[in-house]
């Protein structure tokens, strides 16, 4: 069982400001999922490679040619917020004082 | 429940807007329709039906103006006046003034793209996806973006932040998905073709439950490239069509390789559409079945058409062999460890910063974070981050994430052990037809459980199609086919030889013949 | 108690490649407007996806090579997870359990010693990953602007061992990678421009104990100096709250290099968490021992073998031989001379003498961006060596070539430099001297040899110093002696 606690942490880490009511769910949730998931251990995967790629073919490379960027009006256009050149955010405070 | 169908025996029989793409292509090469006809006529049935909520956005040029319509198949360099002159099955022009419609999650320059998400729902993008190129130099007429569960994940398209897509044969009953708007776009004969995205099923369920044919090619066919991305091991566009030989020409649209994705295979791509529609040796096709496929847990009646669809395979000269899949049944759990750890990380970039929603109120940078996420995500999406987060987190990740990394190995080691043996695996798509509205919200497990028999395709690479195999009570069934990598030619030919011997493909829901 | 300090150090160094690393904007972002430099791949753009630069792979096999590294035969990019507003996608594209390079090393020369002493510093890993964009802030405190002009320009990230126990040693580190990734051209190498960073992981232990103390890691070092001062100051810190008996918290500090300290960075609620997982949207690459030893065969000759030769064979000595090899530019010039001019110890002494004097009255640390080149230095030994010029003259002439980048020939020319060693040219000039100073003459044959030299003096002031010393020396003797005996 997984805690409101731990659902807490792990809302933190996924940026998501969940209510009461919703951690309590989704600790339930995610129980009972990961209850019905553990079977996956019980398997005998020793040596086994995981797939960490789909099929793939390895060794894609692009060569080192420049092409023009799309440009600032471009991407900031559809921003929530900009002064007209940058991306503006509430600020990002580094150092305690 | 019987009736709610109309059942043509051939295209003439058929309204325009249910006949096939192929019979269109004729019709506008033999100048029988106008490519403004043709406009008007989809305008007009996309008005009549948008109670079904198939399209979150239409495309106004596509539909009104001369000048709009034509610009789409007018955009490629061949400057040749879009259907002026006959287009043959190899000319890269095949779709020229046809309507397609795509799937809100897939990047169109200029045009709102929100991938079914409140976090995206003022979003333009600056680009378009490759397949949107391609779809734009066949000449295809884009006529609008479809309703899709939130960030394609779901199995109802009833997590759309934008209300649900109704089912056209019934419309208490969800339409499948995640790509449900796509499936009841060209089910309810809105459209020719349209694009959706199947991660774990979310083209072949609805094709199921719509009672049309879609199709996931093999991981690596179509380029990725301005899909948003819900899980992109698994993530792969595919057609819905009316039939095979559509589907054909559809892939000849949209496949080949791409530079600009790493993962797009460099195989490379054989048009498909007059290999299908001149394939005719059946006989020494082997297909494969899971026996357990078709017992506890799957509806009678879907066992009832998907068994009728073995046994017209064996009529038409198919060897049918039993086989073994042993690790499939660990699918659901490594489907969804490895979505979802996926997503928790794809979907981080939607934080308020570059696009879409930003929360009104916030105190400063992490509440703006935070609460963003919260109101510009739904519940599922919420719920499949958390999960995904989770799965991924210290202490957590060897247990599950690469336990199932892992898994994934042996299921694909199944398929390549079945595919030594046969040349095609035979299934149902869905344990059930289309299932009511709300029936399985609460239930996200019951929810995950009717991917069953989809999710092992993408956790394979393998491609696999979904085409109608008959109803029950009154829903269609759908029939899956899935063939090793690359065989993509494989799964039509066989569609296609099963379409000339069935009616199913010519079945349309009553409720929107008219 | 003794402390013992143990250091180790992060540097991240910005690849000087064309384009970044994941797609085809320009990698030359300075000075562009923000967010100029941006197309939908960079910014983060919902549905886009990365494509490797082939460069970025090579340049880092060829960093792992000079650092002395074992190239991975299959490596991958990893995603690590983190919300930053510089971060366009929400996780960096990196690597972590496959990293490009492991198991280097760097020897540091400890210029403390007398003697040259060795150190070897151990090099853990490199590996590539991308850079985020800028964040900057407005005076109130109450916005952040971000500029993404910088997000996906290649990076290297080189991590030391924990190898270094002194403020000292870290610079010197520091100097020696840099000549190392000078030398291979693979980046600017300019900690003011932001092209090479460098984050410190310090700790200090009772002096013979084994286990690690806490550690403490450092960011926001803007120098070399900085790097030195701000060590200087954690070492002091962390040494004086042991001895209060206090706890060493495990944290990372920012230095504020204008006031000298080292300051908290804002608590995390959480521990960092990064998840790190394979990237899904690259594939692995695969590098064969064919491609390594053609990458292995464009390395120049490096720092330690350029001394070594010049110790061995050409018999400088270690303090100037460490100076030329750690100068590549420098180097480069001396190696074009020594191709023509077998004189070392004078290229040597010209070099780091009067042309390095030169070049810091320019405040230019390149010789290549002066006016003289290696053919101008050969030309004028080769004119000391033949005695056409004096050691004088040699200096006027590279006043002139620094300022004028003119040949020595059209110099000489220009400015009548030629040495005079016709004999009876300057016989006259001697007889000359000798006629107007009869009070010096007394003086000479009275016994006061300092009476020659003035005379010399005479000769040379009369002959411009273009009279060859040497000859004037000997002649001038000769007639001075015949008035003795006369």
């Amino acid at each position: 069982m997984i805690s409101k606690e731990e659902i807490t942490r792990i809302a933190d880490l996924a940026m998501l400001d969940l209510t009461d009511s919703e951690k309590n769910e989704y600790a339930a949730q995610i129980s009972s999922l990961l209850d019905y998931f553990k079977q996956i251990q019980s398997l005998d995967l020793a040596g086994v490679e995981p797939t960490n790629h789909a099929l793939v073919a390895d060794n894609v490379l692009r060569e080192d040619k420049a092409f023009p960027s799309a440009g600032q009006k471009c991407v900031i256009a559809g921003a929530p917020d900009t002064d007209g050149q940058s991306y503006r955010v509430p600020a990002i405070i580094e150092t305690e004082e | 429940m019987t009736g709610n169908f109309i059942e043509y025996s051939n295209y003439e029989q058929m309204p325009l807007h249910f006949k096939p793409a192929h019979e269109i292509r004729r019709m506008l090469d033999s100048k029988e329709i106008s490519p403004a006809e043709l406009r008007a006529h989809i305008a007009g049935r996309i008005k009549k039906y948008e109670r079904l909520n198939a399209f979150l956005s239409v495309i106004p040029d596509a539909i009104t103006s001369e000048i709009g319509f034509v610009s789409a198949s007018k955009t490629d360099n061949a400057g040749r006046a879009a259907a002026s002159v006959p287009v043959s099955a190899a000319d890269n022009r095949y779709w020229s003034d046809i309507p397609v419609a795509l799937k809100d999650n897939i990047a169109t320059k200029g045009i709102k793209t929100t991938a079914g998400s409140k976090i995206l729902e003022n979003h333009t993008p600056i680009y378009d996806a490759a397949v949107v190129k391609k779809l734009k130099k066949s000449g295809a007429v884009i006529i609008g973006k479809t309703n899709m569960d939130e960030f394609a994940m779901g199995s109802s398209t009833e997590n759309s932040a934008f209300g649900a897509t109704l089912n056209p044969w019934d419309t208490t009953c969800v339409p499948g998905g995640s790509s449900g708007g796509s499936a009841v776009a060209v089910a309810g004969g809105m459209a020719y073709m349209a694009l959706g995205s199947d991660t774990g099923g979310s083209i072949r369920q609805p094709a199921a439950l719509c009672g049309v044919c879609g199709m996931k090619p093999t991981y690596g066919r179509v380029s990725r490239c301005g899909l948003i991305a819900f899980a992109s091991s698994l993530d792969q566009i595919g057609p819905f069509t009316r039939d095979a030989l559509d589907m054909a020409s559809a892939l000849d649209a949209i496949c080949g390789h791409d530079p600009a994705d790493s993962t797009s295979s460099d195989i490379k791509f054989e048009p498909l559409f007059d290999q299908i529609k001149n394939s005719a040796d059946f006989s020494k096709l082997k297909i494969g079945i899971v026996d357990d496929y078709f017992g506890e847990g799957v509806d009678s009646g879907v066992t009832l058409q998907v068994q009728a669809a073995v046994d017209q395979f064996k009529k038409m000269g198919a060897e049918i062999i039993s086989i073994k899949l042993p690790h499939t049944q660990y699918a659901i759990p490594v489907y969804y460890l490895i979505a979802t750890a996926e997503a928790s990380s794809n979907l981080a970039r939607f934080d308020g910063v570059k696009y879409g929603f930003r929360a009104p109120e916030f105190k400063n940078l992490k509440e703006m974070y935070m609460k963003t996420r919260d109101a510009g995500f739904g519940a599922e999406v919420k719920r499949r981050i958390i999960l995904g987060t989770y799965a991924l987190s210290s202490g957590y990740y060897d247990a599950y994430y690469k336990t199932a990394q892992k898994a994934r190995t042996k299921i694909k080691e199944d398929f390549q052990a079945a595919f030594a043996k046969v040349d095609l695996i035979l299934s149902p798509v869905t344990p059930a037809t289309a299932f009511k509205f709300g029936e399985k919200t609460a239930d996200p497990l019951a929810m995950y459980m009717s991917d069953i028999f989809t999710i092992s395709a993408n956790l394979a690479s393998i491609p696999a199609l979904s085409i109608p195999c008959g109803l029950s009570d009154g829903m269609p069934v759908g029939l899956q086919l899935s063939a090793n990598y690359f065989q993509e030619k494989l799964l039509l030919a066989a569609a296609y030889q099963y379409q000339k011997h069935t009616v199913h493909h010519m079945r349309f829901a009553a409720g929107c013949s008219l | 108690m003794n402390y013992e300090a143990v250091i180790g150090l992060e540097v991240h160094v910005q690849l000087s490649t064309d384009t970044k690393i994941f797609c085809s904007c320009s990698a030359r972002y300075s000075g562009n407007e923000p967010n100029s430099n941006v197309c939908e791949i960079c910014s983060g753009q919902p549905g886009v996806l990365p494509v490797l630069n082939k460069e970025v792979l090579k340049r880092a096999v060829k960093t792992g090579l000079a650092l002395n590294c074992t190239i991975a035969k299959r490596t991958k990019f990893d995603r690590k997870n983190y919300f930053y507003p510089d971060l366009p996608k929400g996780y960096q594209v990196s690597q972590f359990d496959m990293p490009i390079c492991e198991n280097g090393s760097i020897i540091v020369n400890d210029s403390r010693a007398e003697v040259k002493k060795d150190k070897k510093i151990g090099i853990t890993r490199i590996h590539m990953e991308e850079d985020a964009g800028k964040n900057t802030h407005d005076t109130a405190g109450i916005h952040s602007f971000v500029d993404y002009n910088r997000a996906g320009v290649p990076l290297l990230e080189i991590v030391s061992e924990p190898d270094m126990h002194s403020a000292v040693e870290a610079k010197e580190y520091l100097e020696k990678l840099k000549v190392i990734l000078k030398y291979i051209n693979v980046s600017d190498c300019n900690m003011e421009d932001g092209s090479l960073r460098c984050d410190a992981n310090v700790s200090i232990r009772p002096a013979g104990q084994l286990k690690l103390g806490t550690k403490v890691e450092i960011k926001n070092m803007n120098s070399f100096r900085g790097v030195q001062k701000a060590i200087e100051f954690e070492i002091e810190r962390q040494t004086k709250l042991s001895e209060a008996g206090s706890k060493i918290i495990q944290e990372t500090r920012l230095y504020d290099e204008a006031k000298g300290i080292t300051l908290t960075m804002r608590k995390k609620e959480e521990a960092f968490d990064y998840r790190y997982f394979p990237e899904p949207d690259l594939p692995p690459y695969d590098i064969t021992i064919e491609e390594v030893n053609a990458i292995k065969a464009t390395l120049p000759e490096l720092a330690d073998a350029k001394f070594e030769r010049y110790t061995r064979d050409m018999l400088l000595g270690d303090y100037d031989a460490a100076l030329i090899a750690n100068n590549p530019p420098i180097a480069a010039f001396f190696d074009e001379c020594v191709k023509t001019c077998n004189n070392y110890k004078a290229l040597t002494n010209w070099l780091l003498g009067d042309i390095a004097k030169k070049m810091n009255e320019l405040s230019t640390a390149d010789i290549f961006t002066t006016k003289i080149r290696p053919q101008h230095l050969v030309q004028i030994l080769n004119l000391i060596d033949n005695q056409t010029i004096s050691g004088k003259i040699a200096k006027t002439i590279i006043d002139e070539v620094f300022s004028t980048g003119d040949c020595v020939d059209a110099i000489i020319e220009r400015l009548g430099l030629i040495q005079i060693s016709d004999n009876s040219l300057i016989l006259t000039v001697i007889n000359e001297v000798i006629t107007e100073n009869p009070k010096s003459i007394n003086d000479f044959l009275e016994g006061k040899q300092a009476a020659a030299g003035f005379l010399v003096g005479q000769i040379m002031k009369k002959t411009k110093g273009k009279a060859n010393p040497k000859i004037v020396n000997e002649m001038l003797y000769a007639e001075l002696a015949k008035l003795k005996k006369a």
